[in-house]
């Protein structure tokens, strides 16, 4: 019986000096961690310094080889860089290309939200319920393959050549890819999710606001994000095909008249565009579904 | 909580899109024409087959700045179309009142019986040269050589025949190499060709641009019979609003006597730089060629021969299955009136 006395005396004996150990590792231990996080700190200072090195010259590589090119070639084939921006400077400066953006801009939001809408609602609706996959997923897989651009001069001897044709292309171009994602992301909800809303008797309306719709939001942004690179396609189709109009207008006429520096100022716009389009939906849906990564 | 955070933002989305919805809906209720009247002013809709318009389209829009259409009591809508066979298409359908659009577009369009007629003619003449690429200063050296065209059908074979034939080259002695319009000057500056058929106002451009690049045939001089574009409407609309078409060609004519005098140049010429984005030396080139083949009619501009002379060739060559006549193309009553009502002043 001594023993364990003994010991246990001895371990209280040696409780300070334990916890001065202890204390003294922990030290240790955050001097670690700290030196660690520097470290890691260092080595992303590192690492973005490097990746801005590699962009900065990658983007000093493409401008000059497209100097250099424009400089060598004739200027209806091809201009300069320096050429472009001061092309840029003058459709900004003559009042073209605000109202020739703000139109695009428009039409593209009206055409967009509806055809992401009607995606989203849709795809819901063949993703749950197998009823309506067997009466619409015919025309809409059918109607998917189907290259937009030749439905649209159909589409603008049926509705006129008006804005509603282009919204209603913008519209199409958007809708399939987000029905698709949606209508796959409802379908592969992780099956334990619903196996436990059916063994906790979950109505049909919690079901929707509890499982599916969480569920289905990575594949709403999914869709949402590729409907925008599509859209701006659809945008442009439609302002070139239908009547010409807004950037499609100022590219073509740019293009037809043999400003290619204009041309491309524009297509740099577009591509500004394109990008900018990108972010703030990247930024909306942190806000509204940040679990959607 | 995600779903109720989730559901708050798609109640504030389902109010953005009844919003986008309703503007959606006033915007579809906005299109005017098909005639209407408006404080005395009929609307109407002109669909233009090319956009941006060459300076032979310049017509319509010169009747809209100098007041003709005002005058003649007509509030005018242009739309910009994509191409002739859209234009062609609007027009059949309705969408658009008088399609500016190629002459081969008509009469493809009789040939298949559709309920639409030429009434008035707003080029009569080829406005498109013959370039060479740099080392070609004349056709005979285009013979084994490629040359850019635009297809088999009659009219691109007709372009390339204008330029051929007055040097004595038979079509058959060249390469043709099809490719759209917009790949005819890279292709050109890349050597892929030696020679391809541009309007007068790109012509300048290329001759300009391209060091070495000439021109080897001014079009209208070696086809005269070719017709080269016209106006279309519905049959049933031109029946309907007779007074309507009539006033329009009224202000149509009064637009190509004010472009085919010289005194007009300097506001044709701004007028131009403005509407087809082109530089003004191309704006003037194109305006003193077109005026010097007599292009911008004065008076109908329908002549018969030249009518019937296009529709054979395109019936040669296979693009209608079956030759229609001279009035199921054309219908000239109308300009006929607006002509006898404008007079001789």
């Amino acid at each position: 019986m001594t023993g364990p006395v003994q010991n246990m005396s001895t371990s209280t004996t040696q409780l300070p000096s334990a916890s001065v150990g202890a204390a003294t590792a922990g030290a240790k231990r955050e001097e670690i961690e700290t030196a660690i996080i520097a470290r890691q700190r260092g080595r992303a200072r590192r690492d973005r310094f490097v990746y801005l090195t590699i962009r900065i010259a990658s983007l000093l590589i493409v401008l000059g080889a497209w100097q250099y090119y424009g400089d060598h070639s004739i200027g209806v084939v091809f201009e300069p860089i320096t050429a472009v921006v001061s092309a840029l400077w003058h459709l900004i400066t003559s009042g073209q290309l605000g109202p020739a953006l703000g139109y695009s801009l428009w039409t593209f939001a009206l055409g967009y939200l509806g055809g992401l809408v009607a995606g989203v609602i849709v795809g819901m609706c063949v993703g749950v319920y197998r009823i309506v996959e067997s009466a619409v997923g015919l025309y809409v897989y059918a109607l998917y393959a189907t290259p937009m651009v030749a439905i649209a001069p159909l589409l603008s001897i049926w509705l006129g050549f008006g804005v509603l044709t282009q919204e209603v292309l913008i519209g199409l171009f958007v809708f399939f890819p987000c029905l698709v994602a949606v209508s796959y992301g409802v379908r592969n909800i992780d099956t334990e999710l619903l196996e436990v809303a059916r063994s906790l008797r979950m109505s049909k309306r919690d079901l929707w606001r509890h499982v599916l719709l969480p569920g289905a939001a990575p594949y709403v942004a999914a869709g949402a994000t590729q409907g925008v690179a599509m859209g701006l396609v659809g945008m442009f189709i439609a302002e070139i095909l239908t009547q010409l109009s807004g950037l499609g207008d100022l590219l073509e006429t740019a293009a037809q008249t043999y400003h290619t520096d204009q041309a491309l100022a524009v297509l740099i716009v577009i591509m500004f565009l394109g990008v900018v389009l990108r972010a703030l939906l990247t930024l909306i849906q942190r806000r509204v579904a940040p679990w959607a990564k | 909580m995600h779903p109720e955070y989730l559901l708050k933002r798609i109640r504030g989305l389902t109010v953005l899109c009844t919003v986008g919805a309703a503007l959606l809906l006033s915007a579809c209720g906005s299109s005017s024409g098909g005639g209407a009247t408006t404080n005395g002013m009929a609307d109407v809709n002109v669909g233009i087959a090319l956009s941006p318009p060459k300076v032979i389209f310049l017509g319509p829009y010169v009747a809209q700045q100098q007041g003709f259409f005002a005058k003649e009591k007509l509030n005018v809508h242009f739309i910009s179309m994509p191409n002739g066979l859209q234009t062609e298409l609007g027009t059949t359908a309705g969408s658009i009142d008088f399609g500016f659009s190629s002459s081969t577009d008509s009469i493809e369009a009789a040939a298949q019986g559709a309920p639409i007629h030429a009434i008035w003619s707003y080029g009569t003449k080829l406005d498109t040269e013959c370039i060479g690429a740099p080392g070609i200063t004349n056709a005979r050296q285009l013979v084994g050589q490629p040359v850019g065209s635009t297809g088999s059908d009659g009219f691109s074979i007709t372009l390339l025949q204008a330029c051929l034939e007055p040097a004595g080259v038979h079509l058959s002695q060249v390469r043709q190499i099809d490719m759209t319009r917009a790949e005819f000057v890279p292709a050109m500056t890349a050597g892929k060709i030696k020679a391809a058929v541009f309007h007068a106002d790109d012509a300048y451009v290329i001759t300009h641009q391209l060091k070495g690049a000439t021109v080897l045939q001014a079009e209208y001089k070696s086809r005269p019979q070719w017709w080269y574009g016209g106006v279309a409407v519905l049959d049933s609309f031109a029946k309907s609003h007779k007074s309507v078409v009539e006033r329009f060609l009224t202000a149509m004519m009064m637009a190509d006597r004010w472009m085919n005098n010289p005194a007009n140049d300097k506001a044709l010429i701004d007028l131009g730089v403005a509407k087809t984005g082109e530089d003004r030396a191309a704006v003037a080139y194109a305006v003193h060629f077109n005026r010097a083949s007599g292009t911008w009619p004065d008076g109908v501009g329908l002549n018969p021969a030249s009518v019937n002379y296009t529709a054979g060739v395109l019936y040669k060559y296979k693009d209608i299955r079956r030759l229609p006549s001279y009035s199921e193309i054309v219908d000239p009553s109308y300009a006929d009136q607006a002509a006898a009502k404008l007079g001789g002043a």
